[in-house]
């Protein structure tokens, strides 16, 4: 402990990689990246200071691959892991194999993982830090099945061991239940290993809001405030905003002190998000936690001026937080959208694929976190996201026009993306009014959709066949203008 | 021309280093160029600012973004490298005259009176803008008349070539 960490493996990749080796390298760590064949040509490849190929195309081979990735990090002494999310960050064993090995595993420590992995024992911890839980329990399928009744439909039945909203059901009535259960335990066996099916009440319309939590190996812990998550699809988040527009100072306050009161009660000794169901009458209810940093994180770190790799990194060399509650505020506003290669005029079908242009917005507190660069291919192997755009700015309204503007002139052809779905989304009036909640996509697509194409139908001909005409008129010899080099 | 299959009619009546006149199915417009990148361009047309970008597939199929959309586009005149199907119609010819559907100099005539040509075949070549525009026949024809020289100037609509009336003299 206390000891500086001079090189760090990254065992991830894309764009949360290149997010932990910009940080890296601002502290002048080395970076050591690993990646498959399939990735050879990829930006977190180019990236690190040194990267090892550790197998083909096959996930068990390779970013799944703790014994690999664990020789890697010894060969070319590495002395501290970052997991980044996804893939072995919520694992474990991953985190016991980095002790034997003596490499710091940046995170938290297996114990708290475990807890917090298991949605059951989650819960229990929640209760007894004194956090409000929603109704649920587990148990024989006969006490399931009459468990509904007793709650009050409709009630969720979920995977205990699950995560991510794999294999979730809605169960509005008595006689749904005993095949909702059974295909639910059937898919937790399959994804989970473990049939145990988990219920609870549901609530209708709910608000997904999260605090960012950091404790240090000294016991301290402290919040970084929240993000609100509501606008999801199909559980999965699509945008993400600090401040929520929805707490008031006061529930805020309260759901701080909450999380901050989990993370001491596990000694939880990194970056983590203690995620929350906020309901119509701002009641708050423990969902679960989150052992790792987020995708999302950067709307904090817009809003916080804090670097939470960073934090993460130094939390690991056993350095005591650096920061008091007391001193951190909330300034301005930011908002996070994820790029998607998917159609939103077709269902939001995957569209993976080579980019025939790829052209990031530019321009003052835009961020954009991304693993690919122009020319390069979007892989059906993975995760569709191609990136993440942040805005900052000194209000909501402010922030959602910048996104609106940022969006327009994100360019990405070749493939589909849900740029258009989220340029609309973002100055849509239930947006903009805050009358939003997890089912906003349910409810809200096809008029979004409807929308796009009425907007595309708008746009004037002849302008495009005049820039068209322009662009292919000059030859690329005469592409000098005043004031610009050719 | 054409977006996302609609087909317009184009005429540059006038056109210098940054600034294009042009006419658009009747409707007349004033462009200039304001800044150009590898793949975008800002320009303005009447005074309103644009910003575009543009990409092209690997079939040679081009495309321009505006706003968060991405409309496929085409230009009969202009092939650069292989002479497919190509609509003198498009170019505001009718069956039998060639014009010219912008102004430029001659500097290519690949066709003299007594020629059979195929849909297709190149007649001449315009340079416009340092742009080489490709003049095609719409048609199977007999050219009848070449009314330009190499090296000529041309104004838009200029006669260029005059094919025998349809069906006369050509066999196939």
């Amino acid at each position: 402990m206390g000891k500086r960490i001079t090189r760090i493996l990254i065992a991830n990749r894309g764009e949360i990689a290149v997010r932990i080796i910009r940080t890296a390298k601002k502290m002048g760590i080395r970076t050591m990246g690993i990646y498959s064949r399939i990735d050879t040509d990829s930006l977190h490849v180019s990236m690190a200071d040194e990267a090892v190929c550790i197998g083909e195309a096959e996930l068990s081979d390779t970013y799944l691959n703790i014994p690999k990735i664990i020789e890697v990090a010894r060969e070319r002494s590495c002395d501290a892991i970052h997991p980044g999310y996804g893939f072995l960050a919520e694992n474990p064993a991953f985190v016991e194999a980095c002790e034997q090995a003596g490499i710091r595993f940046i995170g938290p420590n297996s114990n708290a993982m475990k807890v917090m992995g298991n949605k059951i024992e989650a819960r229990s911890w929640a209760k007894k830090s004194g956090v409000p839980i929603t109704e649920g329990l587990t148990g024989k399928k006969s006490i399931l099945l009459k468990a509904g009744e007793k709650i009050g439909f409709p009630v969720l039945l979920k995977a205990a061991a699950g995560g991510g909203g794999k294999g979730m059901r809605i169960v509005w009535d008595t006689h749904e239940m005993e095949e909702a259960l059974e295909a639910t335990a059937r898919q937790a066996k399959a994804y989970f290993g473990d049939e145990t099916v988990y219920l609870e009440k549901y609530l209708d319309e709910p608000r997904h809001i999260e605090i960012q939590i950091l404790g240090d190996l000294h016991g301290n812990v402290i919040h970084l405030f929240e993000r609100e998550c509501s606008i999801q699809r199909r559980y999965q988040k699509i945008i993400e905003e600090s401040p929520s527009p929805t707490l008031t100072p006061e529930i805020r306050a309260r759901m701080g002190e909450a999380a901050v009161r989990i993370g001491k009660e596990i000694g939880y000794t990194s970056a983590g998000t203690v995620e929350f169901l906020v309901d119509k009458d701002l009641r708050f209810y423990f969902l679960e936690m989150n052992t790792r940093i987020q995708v999302e994180h950067p709307v904090t770190e817009l809003v916080t001026g804090i670097d939470i790799v960073e934090e993460q990194i130094k939390i690991a060399e056993g350095e005591p937080l650096r920061l008091k509650q007391e001193e951190l505020r909330q300034e301005g506003h930011a908002i996070e959208c994820r790029i998607y290669a998917e159609d939103p005029e077709n269902n939001f079908l995957p569209s993976p694929g080579w980019m025939t242009l790829y052209c990031e917005p530019q321009g003052n507190h835009i961020r954009i976190d991304t693993g690919v660069t122009p020319g390069t291919e979007i892989k059906s192997a993975f995760d569709p996201m191609i990136s993440k755009l942040i805005v900052w700015a000194e209000t909501r309204e402010l922030a959602s026009r910048r996104m609106n503007e940022a969006l327009a002139f994100y360019g990405i052809h070749g493939i589909r993306t849900n740029i258009s779905y989220l340029k609309k989304l973002i100055i849509g009036t239930p947006f903009l009014t805050n009358s939003i909640s997890t089912k906003f996509c349910d409810e809200h697509t096809d008029e979004i959709v409807a929308e796009i194409r009425q907007e595309k139908a708008e746009i004037p001909r002849h302008i495009l066949l005049i820039g068209y005409l322009l662009l292919s008129l000059q030859h690329p010899s005469t592409r000098d203008f005043p004031g610009q080099k050719a | 021309m054409s977006c996302e299959g609609e087909e317009f009619q184009v005429f540059i009546p006038r056109s210098s280093e940054h600034t294009l006149e042009l006419e658009i199915n009747g409707k007349n417009y004033l462009a200039r160029i304001q800044g150009r990148q590898l793949s975008s361009l800002q320009f303005s047309v009447d005074g309103e600012p644009y910003h575009i970008l543009y990409s092209e597939d690997r079939d040679h199929r081009e495309y321009i973004g505006l706003g968060g959309h991405i409309f496929l586009m085409k230009r009969f005149d202009f092939l650069p490298n292989e002479l497919i199907a190509a609509s003198a119609e498009s170019l505001g010819s009718d069956k039998s005259h060639v014009t010219a559907p912008m102004p430029g100099k001659v500097i290519k005539l690949n066709v003299k009176p007594g020629d059979s040509v195929k849909k297709g075949t190149l007649l001449l070549i315009i340079e416009a803008m340092k742009m080489e525009n490709n003049i095609v026949a719409s048609r199977d024809a007999i050219i009848k008349e070449v009314n330009v020289e190499m090296n000529q100037l041309v104004e838009v609509h200029s006669p260029l070539v005059v094919f025998e009336e349809e069906g006369v003299g050509v066999t196939r």
